[in-house]
């Protein structure tokens, strides 16, 4: 909202006013200490210090250019006329104008010389309100008014010892939304209470006079109060100087006097007031009412809106003439040829008029202050304002008199309210100390009148513009506010005796795997958890949370994973050169489900309220391009060197990070198994896990994690190799660049990780021994044992091991897989290197019996053989 | 043979003896010497046999002179073999030196995103005080985000924060704030109650200082006894811990529907500290978040007696915290997802 200074300074006596210039920038200052945002302001005389009112004795057109006019302009009463070439079609003899002299420098660093313009001379400019900075646009240079002095400065001649304030105003201090407003917190500033400005008296008549105009209320609760006064012997009347200045000040175009001076007393009381042009009123009847489904109005700003059953309209006999408290019809406007005007001053239900605005998109003057609450009293006090404004001002006659609907039950006019401020109540929510007669003195430096009750009770009457203040808490705000919140103490909170500690949260765990991650040389990104249509397609089959408001449509759907943001991300730096792109993200995914079942769980979230959507805890990785970082000494000749990520690499990250699932009895399974299995006979395992992109991966080269549990378990997450068909085209990576690309993604949850934690380093460790068994390695030397066995090629080494696991025992202390050949025959060969250590030092014999029980059960279930 | 032959041949032998040990030119030379010169085929073994024929007498001057003369080749020989061996270390040595200055195989460096090294760094410090960190969903119901935090269908309130709805489910959104986990725990747990909650929030609004995604680190305390007065001592205590410096902090009364008191939390700017530079508009202030005591509607609604206890909440964005802690100018950055950009943190990362 803008505030002009000098407006400001017309509800003090002279002497505040003086104060009120000089101490401009302190008063400024002090606004944001009483909870008055000011986001910005400007000097208005700023940059026009050198223009000057000029007259134009002649202007003729410019020998060589059809647009250019070559003009006579005094500067000085006087002295000859200078020379100015003006390019405006607007200039002509007669006028006075703003000149900007050679040397002076305009708003927007604008520098005026003397030129010559297609040889003609022009010793400075004639001036647009643009150019001036008076208003964002305008069409041809300033006409100034005839009384403007020539040679006089445009800043004493237009009024420019101005200022305007921005202010950004809390949604609570509605009571701020007019130079009224603010001027009662200016007057704390300057120790002086504001002056209200010349009003009409007005007689009532509740009645309200039938022969002229009518009204009727129909909409009640919607409409506590309506109010109208009816003039005549309107004759097309401008708006003086001064008053169009104001508004245009505030950016509002003059529309004439009538309809200015609405808005003229809209900023200057805060309250909305629209005229009507009685003789467009159908049956001189005003009825408040709702509207019928499907009625239209063209509103002031030539848009017809269609009404709904839920809009109050001001109507006559016929249709709607106004959306009530938003905004007039176009129809019943004041216009030149008006005659009898109608002025509407009412009070509306906020929350009707925000639901309207809302539903048909407009934002105007009026509904802002509507939504927000204003003064009853302002009713009354902004027509009476207006009725004196339009008969000085338009030489308007009242008829009749000042009609007054009200529904005097209607919680909007309870009236006056008494409220009691506990001191101590103040102390314990404030921290700060406070006497009694100080508090009642703040209050009554804003026009709040307070007394004391009792000893340590203050008793506030709270005037009606302050909807603000309804309970006790308010006026400890509002104390506290005026007291100043520097005054408040600071103080540290007493240590607490116990903490509840939780074992460790989920977000602890995230981001221990953040770190993890990282320290593998993993960098962690934040892409929009937005995806956009297309994107969609390609990531899931399965229906995806939408947003009803998405900003564009790239922004339409919310991820169902991690992997697909990552991808592209990875291919963006890949494209632009990078030979490798190593990123992680960990977040939130999001999913549709059944309405029916279960709710998103997050640690303490009920879930009956987020039926619909399944959203949970995403750790997505991709690597893509070279696995190995070029350097200066690698051996030329060494394939190695150039190998791209492969599955293995993604796989030797999640053992990291998840120690070794065989421990958990979870699995990595070929997405292929999975996806034929569970299509015969578990079609819900495939189902939970929609979220994974099964069609971006290499079907034979990645592997889903099953987790253990009913009906075959469940899929929690997967990795793999990058169907190589859809690099190119999903990525949009420039062809011709082939490169390797693995992704893998594990849904986190509570559950997950518990298991996890208890199983990361040993199979040891379990609830009562939280950190395993730790073993003295040293003392007890560890055996070494290789075995090279031959199998069919079918055998999947996680049953391998498996049987090597639980044949040789306790006395393994690990096993590593050394070596892999493919054979001819469809056979392969495995190696393996057992380490064994026994409580003590094995004995040869010990030795060779575990090798013999892993050999012989190695035959035993899949008919291996040992190689020579 | 006479001893004065003997000893005359030990003289010679000494003599040729040290003069070709001298000249070798090598190890392999030098003990080729050491065959000759001292091996059970050389002269001088050959001359130790004959003095058992010696007068017994005259034996021990010839063992003496034996004796010396073997010494002195032995301790030339040793001599000789150091000199030899070190220069051809050295010439080993030498022939292994490399360019120091050439770069080292890169090991990795932890890259975490600013917002989550801010979100880390501000989470351990309110840990330190007792407040344990919580956190919600993303997607949620508005009577989380909006009812029960005192802002009721169509509050003028709802109209400040510009909410993504859900599509088809227009009862849930995409939360505006962080503040639905202090309903959250509230309505979980009993009082006193001391929580941060972390997270990523949304909004649609999309310009050079708006992003439609963005975070916010919030905390809550609830307790019998607690004003305005601890709430100032906590943002300080968090200021001056996560910038490392003694900067003011001080409050601004504003309005948020969930508190009251509320107020804007200005910090003194940290890159000009107080005197005015281009970050803080030359106010020498920047703001930092909002704060307030917790209204007591919002206690009602969770079930708490507001007559029992008190509260209070702050929140603010991690992004405008690392823009002021790093010196970053440009949100958007954040969410560029260009690792250049993420790598430079890798410096503060512990």
């Amino acid at each position: 909202m803008k505030i002009s200074l000098k407006w400001l300074a017309d509800f003090f006596d002279p002497s505040q006013t003086k104060k009120l210039g000089d101490q401009a920038d302190k008063i400024r200052g002090e606004l944001p200490f009483l909870g008055l945002e000011v986001s910005s302001y400007r000097k208005l005389s700023q940059g026009l210090e050198g223009v000057v009112v000029g007259f134009v004795e002649k202007a003729e057109k410019h020998p060589d250019a059809d647009r250019l006019r070559v003009c006579q302009v005094v500067l000085r009463e006087g002295d000859a006329p200078v020379q100015i070439v003006c390019g405006a079609p607007n200039v002509a003899a007669g006028q006075k104008v703003a000149v900007a002299v050679p040397g002076c420098v305009l708003p927007g660093d604008f520098k005026i010389q003397k030129s010559k313009i297609r040889g003609a001379e022009s010793n400075g400019m004639i001036c647009s309100e643009s150019e001036l900075a008076l208003r964002d646009e305008s069409e041809g240079i300033m006409v100034l008014p005839q009384s403007a002095p020539v040679g006089s400065s445009v800043v004493t001649a237009l009024g420019l010892n101005d200022e305007v304030w921005e202010l950004e105003l809390t949604p609570d201090r509605s009571d701020c939304l007019s130079h009224l407003g603010v001027s009662r917190e200016i007057g704390r500033l300057l120790g002086a209470q504001p002056i209200l400005p010349k009003i009409e008296t007005l007689e009532v008549n509740s009645k309200n006079e039938v022969s002229l105009m009518s009204v009727e209320v129909q909409a009640t609760d919607a409409c506590p109060a309506y109010a109208g006064i009816l003039f005549e012997g309107m004759e097309n009347c401008k708006s003086p100087d001064w008053l169009a200045r104001r508004l245009e000040i505030l950016g509002h175009r003059s529309h004439g006097a009538v309809v200015d001076i609405t808005n003229f007393v809209l900023h200057e009381l805060g309250h909305p007031l629209h005229a009507f042009d009685a003789d467009k009123i159908s049956g001189s009847k005003i009825i408040v009412r709702y509207a019928r489904a499907g009625e239209k109005l063209v509103t002031l700003d030539e848009v017809e809106i269609s009404l709904t059953s839920e809009d109050l309209v001001i109507a006559d006999l016929e249709k709607p003439v106004a959306l009530a408290g938003v905004m007039g019809g176009l129809h019943s406007a004041v216009d030149e040829k008006t005659k009898r005007v109608f002025l509407e001053s009412a009070l509306f239900d906020p929350k009707v008029i925000r639901l309207a605005a809302q539903r048909h998109k407009i934002h105007s003057d009026a509904s802002h202050r509507y939504e927000r609450g204003v003064d009853p009293e302002g009713v009354r006090r902004s027509a009476a304002r207006a009725a004196l404004l339009f008969k000085e001002l338009c030489g308007l006659k009242r008829r009749g008199a000042f009609v007054q609907v009200e529904n005097k039950k209607h919680p909007l006019l309870r009236g006056a309210s008494t409220l009691n401020l506990d001191l101590r109540a103040f102390q314990e929510v404030v921290g700060l100390e406070i006497a009694s007669d100080e508090v009642i003195r703040e209050f009554s430096k804003v026009g709040i009148p307070a007394g004391l009750k009792s000893p340590n009770v203050v008793r506030v009457e709270v005037p009606s513009h302050r909807l603000d203040l309804t309970r006790e808490i308010d006026l400890v705000e509002e104390a506290a506010r005026l007291v100043g919140y520097a005054r408040i103490p600071e103080r540290f909170p007493p240590m607490l005796q116990s903490t509840t500690s939780k074992t460790q949260t989920l977000s602890e765990r995230c981001d221990q795997i953040r770190n993890i991650l990282a320290a593998r040389g993993l960098c962690e990104m934040m892409p929009y958890s937005f995806i956009s249509d297309k994107e969609r397609q390609e990531v899931s089959s399965h229906p995806l949370v939408a947003l009803d408001n998405p900003l564009t449509a790239h922004w339409a759907y919310m991820r169902p994973s991690v992997s697909f943001g990552l991808l592209k991300v990875a291919a963006d730096h890949v494209g632009l050169g990078q030979l490798r792109a190593e990123f992680f993200d960990v977040g939130h995914c999001f999913s549709k489900i059944d309405k029916t079942s279960e709710g998103p769980k997050t640690e303490n979230a009920p879930a009956e309220k987020l039926r619909g959507v399944r959203e949970s805890l995403h750790c997505g990785f991709t690597l893509m391009g070279r696995a190995l970082e070029e350097h200066w000494s690698y051996d030329k000749k060494n394939l190695e060197r150039k190998r791209g990520y492969d599955f293995f690499d993604a796989k030797g990250i999640l053992e990291k990070l998840f120690g070794e699932l065989s421990a958990l009895d979870g699995r990595w399974s070929s997405t292929q198994f999975v996806e034929l299995a569970s299509a015969r006979s578990q079609p819900e395992m495939m189902k939970q896990a929609s979220w994974i992109p099964v069609d971006l991966l290499h079907p034979f080269r990645s592997a889903f994690l099953i987790w253990p549990g009913k009906g075959g378990g469940q899929i929690r997450g997967f990795v793999g190799e990058l169907h190589p068909q859809k690099r190119r085209e999903t990525l949009n990576l420039p062809k011709g660049l082939e490169l390797s690309a693995v992704v893998a993604e594990i849904q986190i949850s509570p559950d997950l990780l518990e298991e996890m934690n208890l199983h990361r380093f040993s199979s040891t460790v379990t609830k009562a021994n939280p950190y395993g068994k730790i073993t003295l390695s040293r003392r007890v030397p560890i055996v070494e044992r290789d075995l090279s066995l031959i199998f069919s090629k079918d055998v999947v080494a996680s049953e391998i091991e498996k049987s090597i696991r639980k044949a040789a025992g306790a006395e393994l202390f690990d096993l590593q897989c050394l070596d892999l050949f493919v054979l001819e025959n469809e056979k392969k060969s495995l190696a393996y290197r057992l380490l064994l250590q026994g409580a003590e030092t094995l004995s040869d014999d010990s030795i060779q019996a575990v090798v013999n029980r892993v050999v012989d059960d190695l035959r035993k279930r899949f008919n291996a053989e040992l190689r020579a | 043979m006479s001893l004065a032959t003997l000893l005359e041949k030990l003289e010679e032998v000494s003599t040729k003896a040290l003069a070709e040990i001298s000249t070798a030119k090598n190890v392999k030379e030098l003990e080729d010497f050491r065959v000759r010169y001292l091996g059970k085929k050389s002269e001088l073994s050959e001359i130790f046999a004959q003095f058992g024929k010696l007068s017994a007498d005259d034996r021990p001057k010839a063992g003496q002179k034996g004796n010396e003369v073997r010494q002195k080749i032995t301790e030339l020989l040793a001599s000789k073999q150091e000199l030899l061996s070190s220069g051809e270390w050295e010439d080993r040595l030498k022939g292994e030196k490399i360019d120091v200055t050439l770069p080292g195989r890169s090991c990795p460096s932890p890259s975490l995103h600013p917002v989550t090294l801010v979100r880390q760094e501000l989470s351990k410090i309110f840990e330190s005080c007792g407040f344990l960190v919580e956190i919600g969903p993303e997607v949620e119901h508005e009577f989380y985000n909006f009812d029960a935090l005192n802002i009721p269908p169509n509050h003028p309130a709802r109209a400040l924060q510009d909410t993504f709805y859900i599509k088809d489910q227009k009862d849930l959104v995409l939360r505006t704030h962080t503040s639905p986990v202090q309903i959250r725990t509230m309505l979980s747990e009993k009082p006193p109650i001391r929580m941060i909650c972390p997270g990523r929030v949304y909004r649609a609004d999309y310009d050079a200082t708006h992003s439609p995604m963005f975070h916010q680190i919030e905390g809550l305390l609830v307790d019998r006894q607690v004003s305005m007065a601890e709430l100032k001592g906590i943002l300080s205590y968090m200021v001056r811990e996560f910038f490392g410096a003694e900067l003011r902090v001080r409050l601004r009364p504003s309005f948020f529907p969930f508190t009251e008191p509320s107020a804007e939390v200005d910090m003194e700017c940290r890159f000009c500290r107080g005197a005015g530079c281009k970050t803080c508009k030359g106010s020498g202030w920047v703001e930092i978040g909002g704060c307030g005591m917790v209204d007591p509607e919002v206690f009602k609604a969770v079930d708490i007696n507001p007559e029992e206890f008190r509260g209070f909440a702050f929140g603010m964005g991690l992004e405008r915290m690392a823009m002021l802690k790093f010196g970053i100018s440009d949100l958007r950055a954040f969410y560029e997802s260009d690792q250049r950009f993420i790598e430079q943190f890798a410096r503060w990362s512990r």
